[in-house]
């Protein structure tokens, strides 16, 4: 006892933010207790708590909004790392941000020391007391103004669709964080950062959502209302270096180490994928539970019935007392505890949580399930379907990429059946979160390299090849038009915000044409157009089209220009096959309007091409061409006549 | 019938040493003597050491026969072949490799007559070896800790340091970008396509370029095809580590030829830098190798050297530098007896022999008291004279109870009785009166700086 009282000073605290203050796992998961949701069996919280007993902290202090203070505290009860804490909760509900938690721990005054400070979705093992040394011996002999060492993951892949959404700029020597920016696309550094010191400029970290703090960081967000993110920090206080004094350090995580930081669908997917590929270990399904591991990383639990002809491919959990019908295949999914699972039953890259029933004949793929959910018979649910705990489908549904809850809380969802109601995010017009919810990642990974395709969002994967500012471009000639064309905006409205864009994003002449023409072209969201027919397509695509003559106008009036219109035609009817089908109707459609002229689309046709597609569409194109070829001859004698 | 060989070398060494006027108003920079050597012995040895056969050196028209003499005179033993260009026409260095570019049949490496340096060039060539590059360059990080304090001579000014900033991968040490400091006011833009090529870029400001260039046969036959480039450094080096992140699409380019006579002016860079058949050969068959660096044609590496000694004299600051420095190099010197000719005759008892340099033929009287200087040829030191941290010439005569103290002489200049000088430059054939007390001054006739 005299021990601890002495080196109570030196004992080093961890503060674990158990409240997200953000709906991505919605509605699988509701905000204040998503870091009880299952990762592998296992509630988030666990894998956090874990991480913090294995790298020596003994104080927790672990926040959580008061609502759900008994569910976690039940949880964390059962955690096997938890017992050796000393786990202390504060809870308040006036939070909202997290900066509003860094003030609360400041008026609670529970800080006495240096302190890490995390989520609690963190998963990995990483040793902490080292950096909390360094950043210690730092602050006492180097740069007595440092606050905070960010600890960053080297990310492995750097094609991997995480990377590239923040840059950092690190003083190589020190890694002192000078710069950093959210945003992808290119960054205007100040000059005197690049004069006075060699600098990295690193696009290849990814949060951990760990850090270290100097005691001076909660009275900073205190004094700094409008610090409400953790980015919020990094940038004030970068911004305002002088006056705050305060100094960040970066530290990368590189072979040393893993976490990873489970914030929404895609991120859960990868780390997922590294607790089953050990990269967590000792946090691995069969030492932190009763699993068998078998080879191609598939874990089984105890006490299953899995039928003879039952197969488990590789990278695959199954949770104890689940019981597998006979000719199910199960591949790249988590099974949850208690769960039965009917014959012919097909899941793949999908996660089941506890005590979900699956009939007969059902395929589930790319979707979570929430507990105590009821698949029934022959029902097919794919492509980023997120439902709540305690659904209920009814047999034979298809779904794909939508939300389902069990009951209709806020009278806006559209009903399904009894215990299925769809959530329209188009509705909701009172969420507050402005950035899109991603759903889980369902594309193959090599189509959406360079894209930082989230799945849900169209415009993104579509534009999965062209450079940022670029893509910028696009998506708000998209918005644009799209509006324009739902409120009748005058089109001359609409080329002042094109233009402005386009000077916004520093797009060339020509690149502006290309765009413009591919927005224009690609209007209806993937939804709509499976919708459509191919006749209702065209008429639609025409109706769109005339109404933005004079857009089309203003953009395409020379020869250049139309070449762009063409090959912006023919990238898209390349990924779109309604488009294809209706290619040359649209070219058509464009020569009568004037938009085009005749002998661009004829430069166009004979232009040699290479791939099997631009072939293809130019073969297509032939009875234009000769029906252009010899209105042209007329016209040309209609010329020679008059000039004679 | 070179075709052999891997590397053809070429020292440029037709710079006029605009940097230091002072200096090389009557003589060319090639020759401005470092320790005991003129400035281009110490590029040439470089190439010497490395076992480079043949070497070709530019130099300006009507210095030809000056440096040609010099050199012949160093006695190096591989092959030396001059090549003069127009002095008054203001060529930069991309102009001169163009002149020469018939004889240029194999990739080639290009120095600056004033760089000095001990680093092993086959580090630098193995970096040009194992990235298959078309360009590498190589740079010099600033050496830390010893940092040389000293008074400059001549007229007090602010050093100036024009910075560049390169940008290279950290990990692979590719080269990627390539500005001025002064190129940007107050933020510098970084596209995202540079950023998307590099996940960790490293941006350094302090690396000093030795404008020493390996590249590849085919940026000779571009520079030839590409008229309006002049510099290697400032126009060929940026626009290639430019052309790097741009992409380039193969199908349009005989369409786009045939239609625009304009795209004939510009030659496309890609077009030049096709891979001969044999290499593309030798890919399709090979199962080792990344396939991503497939499409890359055009692929510059940095070589960054932090260990060793590397000065490029271009300025004032850096050709005083080197000179004090030069003795603790361990570049070869050459014998001890190199170092004080023999043929010099010093009658002086208070010589320090550690810290001078000689040349032939010069005469040191004695009661004289010469400390950390270097002295050339033909010089006539009289007696009663202290002499410390100088620079003396060719042909430099002090007369008696003169005082210099970190003072550089050109060649040829008469110092006349009596005179005290301290941190002073003296230019060619000047005669500083007797009983001249300078500080701080250039010394120069008048009507030759009006000339400059």
């Amino acid at each position: 006892m005299s021990t601890n009282k002495v080196q109570k000073q030196d004992v080093l605290q961890a503060v674990v933010v158990a409240s997200f203050f953000h709906k991505n796992f919605w509605p699988a998961a509701d905000g204040d207790s998503a870091c009880l949701m299952p990762l592998v069996n296992r509630p988030l919280l666990h894998y956090t708590l874990d991480m913090l007993e294995s790298s020596g902290i003994v104080d927790v202090v672990v926040f959580c909004s008061s609502g759900s203070a008994d569910r976690i505290r039940d949880s964390v009860q059962l955690a096997t790392g938890a017992r050796r804490l000393n786990v202390v909760y504060t809870t308040s509900d006036t939070c909202r941000s997290f900066g509003d938690v860094l003030r609360h721990l400041d008026s609670c005054a529970l800080i006495r020391n240096d302190f890490v400070l995390l989520w609690g979705n963190v998963v990995g093992r990483l040793p902490l007391l080292p950096l909390v040394k360094r950043f210690k011996s730092l602050r006492e002999s180097g740069d007595r103004g440092a606050v905070m060492t960010i600890i960053y993951q080297r990310s492995g892949d750097p094609d991997a669709a995480s990377v590239g959404d923040q840059t950092i700029v690190l003083a190589a020597d020190t890694g002192r964080v000078l710069f950093h920016n959210r945003a992808r696309g290119k960054i205007n550094l100040p000059l005197e950062l690049v004069l006075d010191s060699t600098v990295d400029i690193r696009r290849d970290l990814v949060d951990t959502n760990v850090v270290i703090c100097s005691t001076a960081v909660p009275p900073l967000f205190a004094d700094n209302f409008d610090f409400q993110t953790k980015d919020d920090f990094v940038k004030g206080l970068l911004i305002n270096e002088e006056i705050l004094n305060s100094t960040l350090y970066a530290h990368v995580v590189d072979g040393d180490g893993y976490a990873g930081e489970v914030y929404d669908w895609p991120s859960y997917q990868r780390v997922t994928r590294d607790v089953l590929h050990r990269w967590t270990y000792p946090q691995v399904p069969e030492v932190v539970d009763k699993y068998s591991l078998r080879y191609g990383n598939v874990y089984i639990g105890e006490n299953l019935k899995l039928a003879l002809t039952c197969n488990l491919g590789n990278d695959t959990v199954v949770g104890s007392d689940s019981k597998f019908g006979s000719s199910t295949s199960i591949n790249n999914a988590i099974i949850g505890k208690n769960c039965r699972i009917g014959n012919n039953v097909r899941i793949e890259n999908s996660y089941i949580f506890n005590d979900v029933t699956i009939m007969d004949g059902s395929v589930i793929r790319f979707s979570v399930i929430g507990d105590n959910s009821v698949i029934k018979e022959n029902s097919h649910i794919s492509d980023s379907c997120i439902l709540g705990g305690g659904v209920v489908i009814e047999p034979n549904t298809d779904l794909n990429q939508i939300r389902i809850l069990s009951s209709d809380s806020t009278k806006k969802s559209k009903k399904l059946s009894a215990k299925a109601y769809a959530y329209n995010a188009e509705d909701d017009s009172d969420s507050d979160d402005d950035q899109d919810v991603k759903g889980l990642m369902f594309r193959k990974r090599s189509w959406s390299i360079n894209s930082c395709s989230s799945s849900d969002d169209d415009t993104a994967s579509v534009a999965a090849s062209i450079p940022d500012d670029t893509c910028m471009f696009y998506s708000e000639v998209v918005d644009s038009l799209i509006r324009g064309f739902e409120d009748h905006v005058h089109c001359d409205n609409l080329i002042l915000e094109i233009n402005s864009s386009r000077y916004a994003y520093n797009i060339n002449y020509r690149e502006a044409n290309f765009q413009v023409i591919r927005a224009m072209l690609t209007l209806n969201s993937k939804a709509e157009l499976e919708a459509l027919n191919q006749v209702r397509y065209y008429t639609q695509l025409q109706s769109k089209l005339d109404y933005f003559l004079p857009v089309l106008r203003n953009y395409i009036k020379s020869m250049d220009s139309c070449e762009d219109c063409l090959s912006a035609i023919e990238d898209i009817a390349k990924g779109e096959e309604l488009l294809n089908t209706v290619i040359v109707k649209v070219i058509h459609h464009l020569y009568n309007m004037n938009i085009l002229s005749e002998e661009s689309i004829l430069k166009w046709h004979e232009k040699e091409e290479d791939t099997q597609f631009a072939k293809t569409v130019r073969e297509k194109a032939n009875k234009l061409i000769e029906w252009l070829k010899d209105a042209e001859e007329e016209t040309d004698s209609d010329d020679n006549d008059d000039s004679s | 019938m070179q075709n052999w060989l891997e590397f053809q070398a070429v020292v440029m060494a037709a710079g006029k040493g605009s940097r230091i006027p002072e200096m090389t108003a009557t003589k060319p920079k090639c020759l401005l003597p470092v320790g005991n050597k003129p400035m281009i012995y110490y590029p040439l040895k470089l190439l010497e050491n490395a076992g480079f056969r043949d070497t070709k050196i530019i130099v300006a028209d009507n210095y030809a026969s000056d440096i040609q003499e010099e050199v012949d005179y160093l006695g190096f033993e591989m092959n030396l072949s001059f090549v003069p260009i127009p002095s008054d026409e203001d060529w930069g260095t991309a102009d001169s490799l163009r002149h020469i570019s018939d004889y240029i049949l194999t990739d080639v490496i290009v120095l600056s007559c004033d760089l000095i340096t001990n680093v092993d060039l086959h580090q630098v060539l193995n970096v040009y070896r194992n990235n298959n590059a078309s360009l590498v360059s190589l740079y010099f990080s600033p050496s830390q800790g010893e940092q040389c304090v000293f008074t400059l001579p001549g007229l007090k000014s602010k050093n100036k340091f024009e910075k560049d900033i390169i940008g290279y991968d950290s990990k692979t040490s590719r080269l990627l970008l390539m500005a001025s400091a002064s190129d940007y006011e107050e933020t510098m833009p970084i596209s995202s396509s540079l950023l998307n090529k590099c996940s960790n870029l490293k941006l350094c400001s302090k690396l000093l370029d030795s404008h020493m260039y390996i590249m590849k046969r085919w940026l000779v036959n571009y520079l030839v095809k590409d008229v309006n480039i002049s510099t290697l450094k400032g126009e060929l080096l940026p626009f290639v580590v430019k052309k790097q992140l741009s992409k380039h699409c193969r199908n349009v380019e005989p369409n786009k030829k045939g239609i625009e006579d304009e795209e004939e002016e510009k030659p496309d860079i890609f077009n030049i830098s096709k891979e001969s058949d044999i290499e593309t050969n030798i890919r399709s068959m090979s199962c080792f190798g990344n396939s991503t660096n497939f499409e890359e044609m055009i692929k510059c590496y940095a070589c960054v050297i932090d260990s060793n000694i590397g000065i490029r004299a271009n300025t004032l600051y850096d050709y005083c530098r080197v000179n004090k420095i030069i003795h603790k190099l361990n570049i070869n010197l050459g014998e001890e007896k190199d170092k004080i000719s023999p043929e010099a005759e010093i009658l002086s008892n208070q010589f320090d022999k550690e810290t001078c340099f000689v040349g032939p033929n010069t005469k040191i009287m004695e009661k004289t008291s010469i400390k950390s200087s270097t002295i050339g040829s033909r010089c006539t030191i009289n007696s009663k004279t202290r002499i410390t941290d100088c620079i003396l010439m060719n042909g430099v005569t002090i007369e008696e109870r003169c005082v210099l103290q970190n003072c550089i002489v050109c060649h040829d200049a008469v110092i006349a009785a009596g005179c005290e000088l301290k941190d002073c430059l003296i230019s060619g054939n000047f005669k500083v009166p007797s009983g001249g007390k300078h500080y701080n001054e250039v010394l120069t006739a008048i009507d030759r700086l009006m000339e400059i």
